[in-house]
């Protein structure tokens, strides 16, 4: 049987009997006790914890605790698992104090940022590699910078050399923004190719204008706005993969603050009630 | 049509010279003395006559005593001739590694590994002054630095010693074969001098010359090659008697470019290197008339596809060829050719066991059911789907085009190689932070390189089967650790002279410029900053193998042993 | 001549999609661990030396020039130490104070995003601080901590008034003590708590309806905690059943967890039973005396102590059947006779509807009287020639006096018909007490006849309804009801007292209307049952042929019972602090 689908059917497995295991243990918690949701609060609170453990274990790669990956798929089930933990703990209603709304919708968020992450880290590197270009993130200014070069000299050396304004000119009017910085970053997202097709129509507009030699430069023009192109298609959704931890890590740090506070206010308030 | 030529001079053989300070007077004085004076030059080709050999590919070195000639477990690409002065053997065991001024190779503890967390330097590069003052050993000896044994007569009385003298020859078969040396020699009294032929010359001589090919021959039969064979499986029931006549027959061969390193990545690129300029071993379609074991470097197994070649697999040290062919003539007198294709890939070292020498002796020594399955019919009239043929066939398992790719790269010399796989990898550098922390604060690669499809061989050491970075570094400083085997350098005796780093074809050394712990460059006298070489050392001093691997959240990293294509198959369809 | 197939690897590349991926073989390590980078990082052209720790630019210029002296020269020549790698000694040379002429470009360091995630993960987490802090401590405090809308009985105009003795909470305070005081409070009433919040492994040891700080605060202005059987062992937690904070309206009813933490635990039952039997019966007594009659149901030797898990399974039958009870009424009374055939009430078989009225809610039946439901039918005629006299209901002695008073009752018929002449109704007189005196023998004789007479065979009058269209119900004598004893005070015969209880079953409520869908017979056995001891209340399983989860009804206990209420069913009074 394949690697993966071997795992993923360990793990819903184990998922499966944690969930069932769960589910028949609260009935008998709700039987037995009045504290059928304080039971399941700190079981909630616990799994969290070790969730947000794993940001914690990555600082630590040196410490043979176990392959990230494993962690990882750990994290991604216990992270459904919660889900249950949840719905048991508010019994499957909305709550309705002001404290209580919020502490729910930063679960929501991140859970939904988690869900998000998965999904794009899952889906993305596929887009990624069948775009090719690759590069890591960090030397994309790099690698814009060479190119934007290139692209100048070109254009520099169409005048200097072809006694012409027109490729400089378009150049100036329509290349140097593009080459300056990171464009088109949702249209990149969401693959939509309107951008750099308008540019090349434009460029192959411009060829009837151009002489033999002047239409060499433009095709080597050509040639690097699909390599700047390929460069901001990188650049988004690297920048996009890094940046959903944006929402998922500081919020999840929110969320224990607030169940922390959750935990004094209910022992303070609740004085044993339910 | 018109095509464009690229004039440039073509190389010769001794555009440069081993050491250019060597001069006529010193080649007069060397004709004078033995072997060199007992060999008859007329044997020797006009390009390369004995004195131009003499002059281009050897040096004479003057070592101090104590100073070490060579030292267990480097590489070397030369041989050595004793001509005057001492020298002595050290005998097993050898000498510790502290005493030969290489890194003790040691894990951290629990509490160091821990430590890390607020230990590790928050500038790039630091060296503490401990970490580089490991080099009591280390001298300048002239212009070079030389490493020395310190009381030698401690070592002498500790250690089991063999003394050299003038006319011994040593170091031959570690150049020619390309294997670690496998004792240390240091020098005895000031005034030792050695003559070190470099293997292009050692080569050269020994074709030319019989008495010392046959010296040479005789020596490697005695020293390596009865070990060597009694390795092999099918040599194993041979008794003491049969094996010595087995050696006395065996041929063994060099085949490629001992250096093939330095320039194939360029040709590589430019698309210029292409399969069959390869040196071939055997042919298909040729009578079998030997069993080819490789003893070290790589060859391609290839097939007749079409109108082309397929790789099938690439063959290491300790695979051997033709064995099935020739038992299967054995056993059914029949008479089958080679197969598949045996070529040389950059370098490789054989031994050929003839095949009347395997029908006499060898076969009947093994019972038929350990004999290799004799071809079936469908196999010789070219069907490819047989299970012998599926097991060979590792291309097929991996695909073609990344077997291409494999071995155009010279990617199957990694024992560890960084393969990433593209579609699971969300490039988010956590393997390479986890590097950094597990190296105070340094990345040891850069997560990018070769791509083929969606597997990526990353910029990291592969910890190759064939180090070439080790081969001239000058102190030794690059070397393999002794337990796992792993290629590490020893910061504290690294000049930064970045051989290495240009020896290495998978660009997996880099060259850094080193700060003091306020973040400052270190520089030498001459205002020049201080380079080291640094590389992946598979987290050798932690515990819990490498980090980078451990770290990916993905599964998307693996250090694959290339010479395992079944484990890289199986991870691939994972 | 063979080729190889395989076409080189630049030209491989062209035929891909993929875009080719730039060499990166002699460049440094890019570090993505480290805090800062070059300011010109974004530019494309960091420089070599890179930013301090903290982020300072660390550029100073290309080389430090070293001074060079010839054996002999005093002054000596500044030369360039500018590295290979970087692009040798450049052109013009050190400065003549021996400064190096190449400055590098001083930038303001960036943070990496790494870094910057950090220190979003620390600003976030600073400002969610805050955010609780502004919470706790600002005006809406209450507001904000609550942990939803209160019910309507904790919100009413008298609990409003209540807020002011706990001034600042909002009313927090009269259930939450920890609402006394700020979070300072709130955390010390958290770690008073118990189980504590640092023993969580403690908390599957709470069993059900422990009494806790919050129903203490209940019982100030809810007191007494005695509204259920005497022989309770322990006060159960109000807050258990009645949970607040569940949204505005009533609160809702409690589960039966509640009721089985003490019902469905032998252990707890068992105790109860022992205290009972210590205490005196009386003690039991506990009957309301206004309101509904009820049925008298003995208490059982052990009380109500059967164990038992839910309604459908094993929840013990009701009383009157467990101990065969008889009804005691004295009145004789045949439903199975009034729902036959043979009794028609203009022309039409009675229904239970026809006596059985619903009171007001619909929840119960208007009591049963004679001269609602049974006079139609059954008017006290005594003589058949005049139907229109009829005995008065209700006292043996008004009876005994309309007797003796009957020449007076003919005349006043005679004038009812339009006699008026005095001889006329004086002849008619003693025509009917000559047609009278032929039946009996004295008027003692009639008046023993109408009291004990109870054969249905012996009819008084044959009647006809006043208008004389149907057959009328037969009035035997008063003992064809009722139980009629001799010798009473001036030895008027004695009717038993007729009892018809409102309600039958004790400790449940039942709720007619609601159950409208089903009819009455499907409960009710009146149709076989002919003697007035049969008791007609269904049995404990025909409930739960819809009330169990097969059936689809609630069986929850709170259904039927109220766990206060038999005691006192008034709401407990609200004091004021």
């Amino acid at each position: 049987m394949r690697g993966f689908l071997r795992r993923r059917i360990l793990w819903t497995s184990l998922l499966g009997a944690a969930s069932v295991t769960l589910v028949s243990v609260f009935t008998l918690w709700e039987g037995a006790t009045t504290r059928a949701a304080y039971l399941t609060g700190w079981l909630l609170f616990g799994v969290m914890v070790l969730l947000t453990g794993y940001n914690w274990f990555k600082k630590i790669p040196y410490l043979p605790l176990g392959r990230s990956e494993v962690w990882l798929e750990f994290h991604l089930y216990a992270g459904v698992f919660t889900g249950l933990l949840f719905l048991l703990h508010v019994r499957g209603r909305w709550p309705t104090g002001w404290f209580e709304i919020l502490l729910a919708g930063l679960y929501a968020v991140v859970m939904g940022s988690g869900i998000l992450g998965i999904i794009i880290s899952r889906g993305w590197p596929k887009r990624l590699t069948a775009r090719g270009g690759e590069v890591p993130f960090e030397r994309i200014p790099l690698v814009r910078r060479a190119l934007c070069e290139q692209a100048e000299a070109l254009a520099l050396k169409s005048v200097a050399e072809l006694k012409s304004a027109t490729i400089a000119e378009f150049y100036a009017r329509r290349l140097q923004s593009f080459f300056a910085g990171p464009q088109n970053f949702l249209s990149h997202l969401v693959e939509v190719r309107l951008p750099l097709n308008e540019l090349l129509n434009d460029l192959n507009d411009l060829n009837r204008f151009l002489n033999e030699s002047e239409r060499k430069v433009s095709a080597q023009l050509v040639e690097l706005v699909r390599k700047k192109d390929g460069l901001d298609y990188q650049h988004a959704l690297q920048l996009t993969l890094r940046l959903w931890l944006f929402i998922h890590i500081p919020i999840t740090y929110s969320l224990m603050l607030w169940s922390i506070a959750h935990v004094v206010l209910v022992y303070g308030f609740s004085a044993g009630a339910r | 049509m018109d095509t464009v030529h690229f004039v440039i001079d073509k190389p010769q053989r001794w555009d440069s010279q081993f050491d250019p300070e060597m001069t006529e007077a010193e080649v007069k004085r060397l004709m004078e003395i033995r072997p060199f004076s007992e060999m008859d030059q007329g044997k020797f080709s006009k390009r390369t006559p004995l004195t131009g050999i003499l002059l281009n590919d050897a040096r004479i070195r003057r070592f101090k005593n104590g100073e070490i000639i060579v030292r267990a477990g480097d590489y070397g690409s030369s041989a050595f001739l004793l001509l005057s002065g001492h020298a002595r053997v050290v005998l097993n065991p050898g000498l510790p590694a502290k005493v030969l001024g290489r890194r003790k190779s040691q894990n951290k503890t629990l509490f160091q590994i821990v430590a890390q967390l607020w230990t590790n330097p928050r500038d790039p590069e630091v060296r503490t002054t401990e970490e580089l003052d490991d080099s009591s050993a280390f001298q300048p000896v002239g212009r070079r630095m030389g490493v020395f044994l310190q009381d030698v007569p401690r070592i002498l009385d500790e250690h089991n010693t063999a003394t050299m003298s003038p006319g011994d020859f040593f170091g031959e078969i570690a150049a020619l074969s390309r294997a670690a040396r496998t004792s240390t020699i240091f020098a005895v009294g000031d005034e030792t001098e050695l003559l070190e032929i470099r293997w292009q010359g050692l080569r050269d001589l020994m074709r030319f010359d019989d008495h010392l090919r046959h010296h040479i021959d005789r020596i490697y039969r005695e020293r390596t090659l009865a070990t060597h064979l009694r390795e092999v499986p099918i040599f194993r029931r041979l008794d003491d008697q049969q094996l010595k006549r087995v050696i006395e027959q065996t041929q063994f061969g060099t085949y490629g470019d001992y250096e093939w390193s330095g320039d194939y990545k360029r040709l590589a690129r430019e698309g210029t290197r292409s399969p069959e300029k390869e040196t071939i071993i055997a042919q298909e379609g040729d009578y079998p008339n030997g069993v080819v074991l490789i003893r070290s470097g790589f060859a391609r197994l290839s097939q007749k596809f079409g109108h082309g070649h397929r790789t099938l697999n690439y063959l290491g040290a300790g695979c051997e060829f033709g064995l099935r062919e020739i038992a299967h003539n054995w056993t059914r007198k029949d008479s089958v050719p080679f197969q598949h294709s045996l070529r040389v890939i950059g370098y490789t070292h054989v031994i050929i066991v003839p095949t009347a020498v395997m029908e006499d002796i060898v076969l009947p020594s093994v019972p038929r059911e350990e004999l290799p399955e004799p071809f079936t019919p469908e196999e010789l009239g070219g069907a490819t789907n047989s299970a012998t043929q599926l097991k060979l066939d590792a291309g097929a398992k991996i695909g073609p085009q990344l077997m291409e790719f494999l071995t155009e790269n010279r990617f199957f010399n990694g024992r560890s190689t960084m393969v990433i796989d593209l579609e699971r990898c969300t490039r988010c550098d956590d393997c390479v932070r986890a590097c950094a922390s597990s190296n105070e604060n340094n990345p040891r690669f850069l997560r990018h390189g070769q791509i083929n499809g969606r597997i990526m061989v990353a910029n990291s050491c592969m910890h190759c089967a064939d180090p070439v970075c080790l081969i001239g570094c000058p102190t030794g400083a690059i070397h393999r650790g002794e337990i796992g085997g792993e290629v590490v350098v020893n910061q504290a005796t690294c000049v930064g002279c970045s051989i290495c780093a240009n020896n290495c074809p998978y660009e997996a050394i880099r060259m850094v410029e080193i700060r003091d712990d306020e973040g400052a460059f270190m520089v030498d006298k001459d205002m020049r900053p201080i380079a080291k070489a640094t590389k992946c050392d598979l987290c050798s001093d932690q515990i819990g193998g490498p980090a980078c691997e451990r770290s990916c959240p993905h599964g998307a990293m693996r250090r694959m042993d290339m010479n395992n294509l079944d484990a890289f198959a199986r991870w691939l369809n994972r | 001549m063979s080729c190889w197939s395989t076409a080189s690897p630049l030209a491989r590349a062209e035929l891909k999609d993929q875009l080719p991926s730039p060499d990166f073989d002699r460049s440094r390590y890019e570090r993505p661990n480290q805090d800062w980078e070059c300011g010109w990082t974004c530019d494309g052209c960091p420089c070599r030396i890179g930013p301090s720790p903290t982020g300072q630019c660390r550029a100073t210029t290309e080389c430090r020039p070293l001074l060079e002296k010839k054996e002999g020269e005093s002054k000596g020549r500044w030369r360039c130490t500018r590295p290979k790698e970087h692009g040798g000694p450049c052109a013009d040379g050190p400065l003549p104070n021996g400064s190096c002429s190449c400055p590098i470009l001083v930038c303001r360091p960036r943070r990496t995003l790494r870094n910057l995630r950090g220190r979003f993960c620390i600003a976030v987490s600073a400002a969610t601080l805050a955010a609780l802090l502004i919470g706790f401590f600002g005006p809406w405090q209450w507001k904000f901590i609550s942990a939803g809308p209160v019910s309507s009985h904790h919100h009413g105009v008298v609990f409003s008034q209540m807020k002011h003795s706990w001034p600042g909470s909002e009313g927090c305070g009269a259930c939450h003590t920890a609402a006394h005081g700020d979070l300072r409070e709130w955390v010390r009433a958290a770690f008073l708590a118990r189980p504590g919040p640092l023993e969580p492994h403690r908390l599957h040891t709470v069993t059900a309806g422990e009494m806790t700080e919050i129903d203490r605060n209940c019982l100030v202005c809810h007191p007494g905690h005695n509204f259920h059987q005497p022989n309770v062992t322990r006060d159960h937690s109000c807050s258990a059943c009645h949970r607040e904070h569940q949204g505005p309206g009533r609160i809702p009813p409690p589960p039966n967890s509640e009721c089985l933490s003490c019902h469905g635990n032998a252990a707890v039952m068992e105790a109860a039973l022992k205290k009972g039997e210590q205490m005196p019966r009386s003690a039991f007594d506990y009957r309301s005396t206004n309101g509904p009659v009820l049925f008298h149901v003995p208490r059982p030797d052990q009380g109500y102590t059967a164990v038992f898990s839910s309604f459908a399974e094993n929840h013990p039958e009701f009383q009157v059947h467990q101990q065969k009870l008889k009804d005691t009424n004295s009145l004789a009374f045949n439903h199975a006779l009034h729902l036959s055939d043979l009794v028609r009430q203009n022309g039409q078989a009675l229904t239970c509807a026809n006596c059985h009225q619903p009171d007001g809610a619909g929840a119960h039946f208007q009591t049963v009287t004679y001269a609602k439901h049974c006079q139609a039918c059954h008017a006290l005629q005594f003589d058949a020639r005049n139907p229109e006299l009829r005995v008065p209901h209700g006292s043996p002695a008004n009876v005994r006096a309309y007797l003796r008073s009957l020449p007076t009752q003919y005349a006043d018929l005679a004038r009812r018909r339009g006699v008026t002449a005095v001889a006329d109704s004086e002849k008619f007189v003693a025509e009917q007490m000559r047609l009278l005196r032929e039946r009996v023998i004295s008027g003692e004789n009639l008046e023993q006849q109408i009291f004990f007479a109870g054969d249905p065979s012996k009819q008084l009058a044959v009647g006809h309804t006043p208008g004389g269209v149907s057959a009328r119900a037969r009035f035997a004598g008063c003992a064809y009801c009722h139980e009629v004893r001799t010798g009473g005070a001036d030895a008027v015969p004695q009717i038993v007292r007729v009892t018809t209880p409102d309600r039958w079953l004790a400790h449940g409520e039942f709720h007619h209307a609601k159950h409208a869908i089903v009819n009455c017979n499907q409960c009710h056995a009146a149709g076989t049952s002919r003697v007035t001891a049969d008791i007609l209340l269904p049995t404990q399983r025909s409930c739960t042929e819809c009330h169990s989860p097969h059936g689809g009804f609630s069986e929850s206990c709170s259904t039927c019972h109220s766990y206060h209420g038999n005691h006192d069913r008034r709401h407990s009074r609200h004091i004021t602090r």
